[in-house]
């Protein structure tokens, strides 16, 4: 009867229970009813919930809105200053569009999270307290509205965790929590994208200052051979982005006579085109949104010079490029 | 012979001891026995009725919150 | 392998085991030794790839990049967390069945075709992992939609789910021929037990078929679309479910393991039976532990899943936390093997492998595993624990020391009774459970601390250097030293086990039955167990014995009765004096033998819990605002 590898026999249903055992049954039934009830509750009086509305947003439409955002936001050297109290993030392989951002504490702000193309994490502490941490999962179809609000200023680390791919673990942004935002927003407000005008010292063809190399932000451009395709005297001449998926320019380094108009062109998802360095006097934006296959635009190039410039979310795997005027 | 499809309850240890299984080795007629353990002993239905309740709490109920989520 | 065992069998296949008594009829034998064997060879496999995983996150060495680690991590998941897992548990079926209730294993051919089934889906998945590229990736264990892997991969996974569930045929026909045979009979704990687990089995491996059959034809073009969200719902059934087969399996284990080497009953067949009832209807719910942090499915849904219906299988866990030591405490008080609050577990076997892997197992799963399991899958704390690298430390401590342990107890037991062969290397098996255990321990503790105190994410090959910015975890580093020193040590004690198992399998010699240190409660054990017990305590060692029923221990200090009776000498004689007529004979006083060290036990556990909670919701609560 004892034994559990043979059948007891018999009613063993009336068997007396051991009062200790008994009252262990007791101690579970009240730590049961405790772990519910304090989680449920917390529902009510914590301060720490992740339930927010989720909306069914196709990838797409959700650049579109992360896009909206930016263009509403005002530019700040340490990132953009939401308009209202909605902070979008767009998470893609492998940056989080929208960030960097500031914030004010104790504003009571929505993040909405979402991505460009598959799953990625949202995990976020706090640079001075790296416990002081939560995570939360990113979608490509839904649209997360979590409300938070930041009481400590500081700033705000994101990295992903969640696995999206061989750059997985370049991704990162940040978000500043400040106590007085009009103090940041009255400072020098520079385009958003980082480009620097500077003079034309970089260096002769074929090296442009290292930019290629992994001596320069970024890593090294892995379609750069070297040389730089020709194509002065054509009238137009196009840059193919992410040819075949790949996170390359192609040709990473071209020259054209001054006054010829190169297009961009979009092979795959989720890259942009932003401006590291220009000549002197130069006006070019290169294009900051994140576009998918199919997208082009195009500039046409006056002033002579070297132009550098990346695609932001792939700049860590190498996706670099310049424009040489002549 | 009996090896082959029956149990080899009968020559266990507790037969020998007598009166060692408590209600002695006579066993007591199902009917007797109390309904709590008639359900515990009636596997296939306990099986079924978990399959059951599982299917309805976390697939039926999550398909429910995941078909009505609203387009934004 | 059929050749590897030293046991005959009689005309009709069948063979008695001197050691548990049990009728075991080769078919079901040969199947066991299948199973087992290739479980031990996936843990081999898995076992090599969690050196390069674990030289990669301790990035003093650094030794994979980005690409190749990910390939390493899915080939050291797949192998430890689903082939070392499912073919043991396979195994476990066709002992908790068939050897347990003395029958032949029904359809034994469907046996063998659900092997090889597994068997090619096991090696396509190895395959199609190991050969991953662009634009594939690594699938790891959770190949989450939209990220593609090989078409071949979810193909495979498709297979093996397929012959995993085709070899539970053969088991559920034997409790189906068993019930249908003694209608009026009660199947035995351990039986029941593995009846619940293939429930539970065949659950989880429904919801893996729903999510990769759909997968696998978007992945080949056919399907257009799948929706995420519905993935992770859907995954996570098999996810969680293939992990919540290993603790209904252990569990099983633990009783069978308990009472064949170290003399365990059962304390109370309801209150053990009832909580497995609880785990067959909640257990999977748990597949929800891994959308408290998702976009979609309701709060509501969440706290209700989550909890395993109000935390109803937290219940069953801590019954069977209770009922196993108790078990033990009373088999062993009942044959004088000690007194006082702990004599009964100190004087234990704990040289033998089985027995200290089992029990290891039991503490390790609850303290480390079982805990932090409850408290991550609590909504709100979910937020500080998801995709950390704690989550990992979470699974190592359930599944590489709790559901491991007792697996590699089960087997040094497989290669004595059921192969035949007395281990090799008795040093080492002796030490090799400890030396497992200790380093992993220390691994578990040091993924939890980063995880939950320095924010370290999981599923990184490289956390102190992030390109393109300053920021980095490189603060965590001296806590990754310990881990990785201890992670190579864990892996030498798995590694010790494989050489010992192989090694018995192959240059073992004869096992003649008799356990040189503990005498199980079964026919034709020789070994006397020693009368009085050596912490002799009779009645009356301040336990506060009353002869009306409550918590007494009139039987301490008693004699094996069932040795005696077995072997018909005059040991009685040397019973206690004050018990002519031993009290545990009249089984309503089975009930009344001591469990209170037990109590103690468990006590200790509850406060541990219950303090390491409350300051995981501390934690959280210093968290801004979120909601």
């Amino acid at each position: 009867m004892e034994s559990p590898i043979e059948p007891p026999e018999g009613d063993w249903w009336s068997e007396k229970v051991n009062r200790r055992e008994t009252i262990w049954l007791g101690i579970s039934g009240l730590w049961a009813m405790t772990l519910f009830g304090w989680m449920a509750g917390w529902t009510q009086f914590g301060e720490q919930n992740q339930t927010g509305e989720t909306l069914d947003v196709p990838p797409e439409r959700y650049r579109e809105k992360v896009s909206a955002y930016k263009d509403a936001g005002t530019d700040s050297e340490r990132g953009l200053i939401p308009a209202g109290e909605d902070v979008y993030v767009g998470a893609m392989r492998y940056a989080f569009d929208g960030l960097p951002a500031v914030l004010e504490t104790g504003r009571e702000y929505t993040f909405h999270l979402g991505t460009y193309d598959v799953q990625h994490g949202f995990s976020v502490r706090q640079e001075e307290t790296l416990s002081k941490q939560l995570s939360l999962q990113m979608l490509p179809g839904y649209e997360w509205l979590v409300p938070m609000q930041f009481d400590e200023p500081g700033t705000y680390h994101v990295v992903c965790n969640e696995f999206c791919g061989t750059g997985h673990r370049t991704m990162h942004a940040k978000f500043d929590v400040v106590e007085d935002l009009s103090a940041v927003e009255s400072a020098d407000a520079s385009d958003s994208g980082g480009g620097e005008p500077a003079g034309d010292g970089s260096g002769a063809s074929g090296d442009y200052g290292g930019w290629f190399t992994g001596d320069a932000r970024g890593g090294e451009v892995p379609n750069y051979d070297e040389s730089t395709t020709d194509a002065t005297g054509s009238d137009a001449v196009t840059v193919t982005v992410g040819p075949d998926g790949n996170f390359t320019f192609d040709p990473p380094a071209v020259r054209v006579s001054a006054g010829t108009t190169v297009t961009f062109e979009w092979e795959s998802d989720t890259h942009n085109v932003l401006v590291e360095r220009q000549p002197e006097g130069a006006n070019w934006g290169g294009h900051e949104a994140i576009e998918n296959s199919g997208f082009s635009f195009e500039h046409t190039f006056e002033t002579p010079g070297v132009y550098a410039y990346y695609c932001n979310p792939h700049l860590s795997l190498g996706m670099k490029g310049v424009v040489e005027v002549v | 012979m009996f090896k082959s499809e029956a149990n080899r309850f009968g020559t266990r240890v507790s037969g020998e001891l007598g009166g060692y299984s408590g209600m002695g080795t006579d066993e007591v007629e199902p009917a007797e026995e109390p309904w709590p353990q008639q359900l515990l002993e009636s596997p296939w239905l306990l099986a079924g009725a978990a399959l059951l309740f599982f299917t309805l709490s976390y697939v039926v109920w999550g398909l429910i919150d995941v078909l009505s989520i609203a387009s934004g | 392998m059929f050749g590897l065992g030293t046991f005959q069998y009689d005309d009709d296949g069948f063979r008695r085991c001197s050691v548990t008594g049990l009728d075991i009829h080769r078919s079901a034998e040969d199947m066991v030794k299948l199973f087992g064997v290739t479980a031990i060879v996936a843990l081999a496999v898995g076992g090599v790839f969690a050196v390069f995983v674990a030289l990669t996150r301790w990035e003093l060495v650094g030794l994979l990049g980005p690409a190749d680690f990910y390939t390493y991590l899915s080939m050291h998941a797949w192998n430890l967390l689903i082939f070392w897992m499912v073919f043991m548990e396979i195994a476990i079926l066709y002992v908790g069945g068939p050897f347990v209730l003395g029958r032949k294993l029904p359809l034994k051919n469907v046996a063998k075709a659900a092997y090889a089934v597994m068997l090619g889906g096991a090696v396509l998945i190895n395959v199609s992992i190991w050969l991953t590229e662009q634009p594939d990736q690594a699938p790891l264990l959770t190949s989450y939609a939209p990220l593609p892997s090989s078409s071949w991969f979810y193909l495979g996974v498709v297979i093996f789910l397929t012959g995993a569930l085709v070899a539970a045929i053969p088991f559920l026909t034997t409790i189906w021929k068993e019930k249908r045979e003694n209608p009026g009979k009660t199947l035995p704990l351990v039986t029941f037990g593995a009846f619940v687990t293939s429930i539970v089995a065949a659950e989880a491996i429904v919801g893996g078929l729903i999510t990769y059959v759909p997968t696998y034809f978007w992945r080949i073009g056919v399907l257009a679309h799948i929706d995420p969200l519905w993935y992770r719902q859907m995954y996570w059934i098999i996810g969680h479910g293939s992990q919540q087969i290993n603790l209904l399996a252990m569990i099983s284990v633990w009783y069978f393991m308990t009472h064949v080497v170290g003399g365990a009953e059962v304390a109370s067949e309801k209150v053990s039976r009832a909580a497995f009832v609880l785990y067959l209807f909640f257990i999977n719910m748990g597949a929800a532990h891994h959308l408290m942090s998702d976009p979609g499915v309701s709060t509501a849904w969440r706290v209700w899943n989550t909890s395993y219906a109000a935390y109803g299988a937290v219940i069953a866990s801590m019954i069977h936390a209770f009922a196993i030591p108790a078990g033990l405490e009373v088999g062993r008080r009942k044959r004088g093997e000690g007194g006082g609050v702990l004599g009964w577990l100190w004087s234990a076997p704990w040289k033998d492998p089985g027995f200290s892997s089992t029990v290891m197992s039991i503490v390790l799963f609850g303290f480390l595993g079982g805990t932090t399991g409850v408290m991550m899958g609590q909504m709100q704390l979910n937020m500080t624990w998801h995709n950390t690298l704690a989550t990992v430390g979470h699974f190592h401590a359930t599944v590489a020391l709790g559901t491991t342990l007792a697996f590699m107890g089960l087997g040094y037991y497989v290669l004595r009774l059921v192969f035949g062969r007395e281990w090799i290397l008795k040093p080492v098996a002796m030490v090799q459970p400890y030396l497992y255990a200790g380093a992993m321990s220390i691994v578990v503790l040091m993924m939890m601390y980063l995880g939950i105190l320095y924010g370290i994410p999981r599923r990184h090959p490289s956390v102190t250097d992030i390109p393109g910015t300053d920021f980095d975890f490189a603060a965590a580093e001296p806590l990754f030293i310990v881990f990785g020193v201890a992670a190579l040590v864990a892996i030498l004690g798995g590694a010790l086990f494989v050489v010992a198992a192989v090694g018995t399998l192959v240059a073992g010699g004869k096992y003649d039955g008799a356990l040189p240190v503990e005498a199980p409660t079964a026919f034709g054990s020789e070994t006397p167990v020693p009368d009085g017990g050596g912490d002799g305590t009779g009645p009356g060692s301040g336990d506060g014995t009353a002869p009306d029923g409550r918590d007494s221990t009139a039987s301490d200090g008693g004699v094996d009765a069932t040795a005696s009776a077995g072997q018909g000498t005059a040991e009685s004689e040397a019973t206690d004096a004050e018990e002519s007529s031993p009290p545990w004979y009249d089984d309503a006083a089975h009930h009344a033998l001591s469990m209170r060290g037990t109590f103690v036990m468990t006590l200790v556990f509850l406060g541990t819990f219950v303090v390491l909670w409350a300051l995981n919701w501390y934690l959280l609560s210093q968290l801004w605002q979120v909601g």
